[in-house]
């Protein structure tokens, strides 16, 4: 049997967070990026709970309440945005949002 | 890690002040049709300065440094001195936002509670002691940012303001969140004592881990201070923020991403002093050049001075890659003239502002000598102070910090700093030509709509000339602020 280590749940979480940054930088729809953003900061999550376990340390799990709530918040202004954009623009796709370029 | 004791609370009694300020302004505004807007701009005034006091009396005796709440914070003069800087930052912000939200039409509560949130998470920033903290306090900061950027929500620019923010910020805080939770793995531990004291045996051990770990943390800390080549929000974010946003944002929380930038480095990473410093050279020195260089090209006004903005973060990372006692008070020193200098300019911009978006671009402030000699020289001050001609603070600012990389070995990175700063005289000086050399399209004198925001920039004028001519004072206290250093 495989056991299933530390290792596992980094590689996991890196490919995790490769998603969500890939996502953020390249996607045009802003709901995806939101999701996106979710998966960066849950993959975060898995790191601190794998580390956790490891070294038998509670920090890193407190760590990763912290962190969903931060991400509940973050979730919350971030729809808050897109509402705005969606009253202005009738679209959630960035596109649009190109007044300024830089 | 011994007991909490209650008056480990009660020392952090500013900031709990403070946040609970914030939810009262929030509650008043929104009872009934809100409080005037002037009313509620005052309570978060007098808040301020009773926080302010709070700080000089709870936590001043501290000064020596006390690491409080299990090692969570720590009180001591750095801490108090960033906190200094925030909450003058703070104050001027909202004298300078008080005509523009009103002429704006939004409501007031929510705009000063926000500035009240994100105040308080600076007031942490400064303090924090431990990985966990400070991104908590940095989060406090960031999503009141935020909204603050999108705060005109029926105007296309700021919407596409508040949403490049958020973006790029949330990408930020997550790269800067996997770097902690990576040292974290290779250590153990998230308090700074603590890493410092582990990394060794981390390095040997995991060297991997703590490589990219350090990485990922000093990369995001860039973001947030607008180092090149993670700067890419900036100038669309300080162009489509409201002024006094804009205002807040180059200054409140460029100082506080510098307050944990440098307590992260020098006292979590100290270990890694010269790894951290190779890369902190190198940011340094294309910060200066392509936020420079940048600048040069720019026809908007805001837009120049985010790029200005950018340049003056490479100037301070000079300060802060000399490691040094010099090096430390330079870059205290630097913050606190470059907050005046900044924030005057700011309030200038928007004293010219005659509706939401006018007063940006260069035209506009043609033959202003003609038609407002008082906002012309002001503008000019500033404009001397941000190139580092005396006799302004800027001038010293720049004098120290380059004094401290010289000294500390890094000449080469102060030899950029002084050419940069020559390139710079040709953007600060064009509006300058403007000014004073051009014709308006019409001579009416362009009146002063607001003796207070008037008198607010006749202040941070006077401030900048005294600390061009008369540093030594805050040069004093700036010294009895210091960190341990690495």
């Amino acid at each position: 049997m495989l056991e299933v280590g530390t290792t596992h749940y980094l590689v996991l979480s890196f490919l995790l967070f490769a998603i969500g940054v890939v996502g953020i930088l390249a996607r045009r729809n802003m709901i995806t990026v939101l999701m996106s953003i979710e998966l960066v900061l849950n993959s975060v999550n898995i790191n601190f709970i794998a580390f956790s376990y490891q070294l038998g340390d509670l920090t890193g799990q407190i760590f990763a309440i912290f962190t969903i709530a931060v991400a509940a918040g973050e979730a919350a202004v971030g729809l808050g945005i897109l509402l705005a954009l969606y009253r202005l623009r009738e679209t959630t796709q960035l596109d649009g949002a190109t007044e300024m370029s830089g | 890690m011994g007991a909490i004791e209650p008056r480990e609370f009660l020392l952090l009694a500013p900031e709990i002040f403070l946040a609970v300020a914030g939810m009262v302004v929030l509650a008043v505004g929104s009872i009934g049709r809100g409080l005037a807007h002037r009313t509620t701009a005052l309570i978060s005034l007098v808040s301020l300065a009773v926080v302010g006091a709070l700080v000089l009396t709870v936590q001043g005796p501290a000064v020596g440094g006390e690491a409080i709440l299990a090692g969570m914070f720590m009180i001591d003069g750095y801490a108090l001195f960033w906190k200094g800087i925030f909450l003058l930052a703070t104050a001027l912000t909202i004298v300078l936002s008080m005509r523009f939200v009103e002429e704006g039409g939004y409501p007031a509560g929510e705009f000063y509670a926000l500035l009240l949130f994100a105040t308080t998470g600076m007031l942490f920033m400064a303090s924090g002691f431990n990985l966990l903290s400070i991104w908590i306090s940095l989060e406090l900061m960031a999503l009141s940012s935020y909204i603050l950027a999108g705060y005109f929500k029926r105007e296309r620019r700021s919407n596409e303001a508040a949403l490049k923010y958020f973006i790029l910020g949330a990408l930020s805080s997550g790269i800067l969140l996997y770097g902690i939770s990576l040292l974290y793995g290779a250590t153990g531990t998230v308090q700074l004592t603590e890493l410092a004291a582990r990394l060794p045996a981390a390095m040997a051990a995991e060297g991997m881990l703590v490589s990219l770990g350090w990485l990922l943390l000093a990369i995001g800390l860039f973001f947030k201070v607008a180092a090149v080549p993670f700067h890419v929000w900036t100038p669309d974010v300080y162009v489509g923020a409201p002024t006094p946003v804009t205002a807040f944002l180059a200054v409140g929380s460029k100082a506080a991403a510098f307050a944990i930038l440098v307590r992260i480095l020098y006292q979590g990473l100290a270990p890694l002093l010269v790894e951290w410093q190779i890369v902190v050279a190198a940011v340094a020195v294309v910060t200066m050049i392509w936020g420079n260089l940048a600048a040069v090209t720019q026809s908007n006004v805001k837009r120049m001075l985010a790029y200005s903005s950018i340049a003056h973060a490479g100037y301070v990372l000079i300060g802060v890659l000399a490691a040094t006692e010099d090096g430390l008070w330079a870059v205290l020193f630097y913050m606190l003239a470059y907050s005046f200098i900044t924030l005057g300019t700011f309030a200038t911009v928007i004293l010219l502002e005659r509706r939401e978006y006018a007063g940006e671009t260069y035209a506009d402030y043609a033959g202003l000598a003609r038609r407002s000699p008082f906002l012309a020289a002001m503008m000019l001050i500033f404009m001397l102070a941000l190139t580092g001609i005396p006799p302004t603070g800027g001038f010293f600012g720049k004098v120290y910090l380059f004094a401290a990389a010289v000294q500390s070995g890094w000449t080469w990175v102060a030899v950029v700093g002084v050419l940069m700063s020559a390139v710079s005289l040709y953007y600060y000086m064009g509006i300058v030509v403007y000014m004073y050399l051009r014709d308006a399209e019409d001579d009416t004198p362009t009146p002063l709509p607001s003796r207070l925001l008037a008198g607010a920039i006749g202040l941070c004028a006077v401030i900048t000339v005294l600390l061009g001519i008369l540093p030594g004072p805050i040069v004093e206290l700036a010294k009895a602020s210091l960190l341990q250093l690495p």
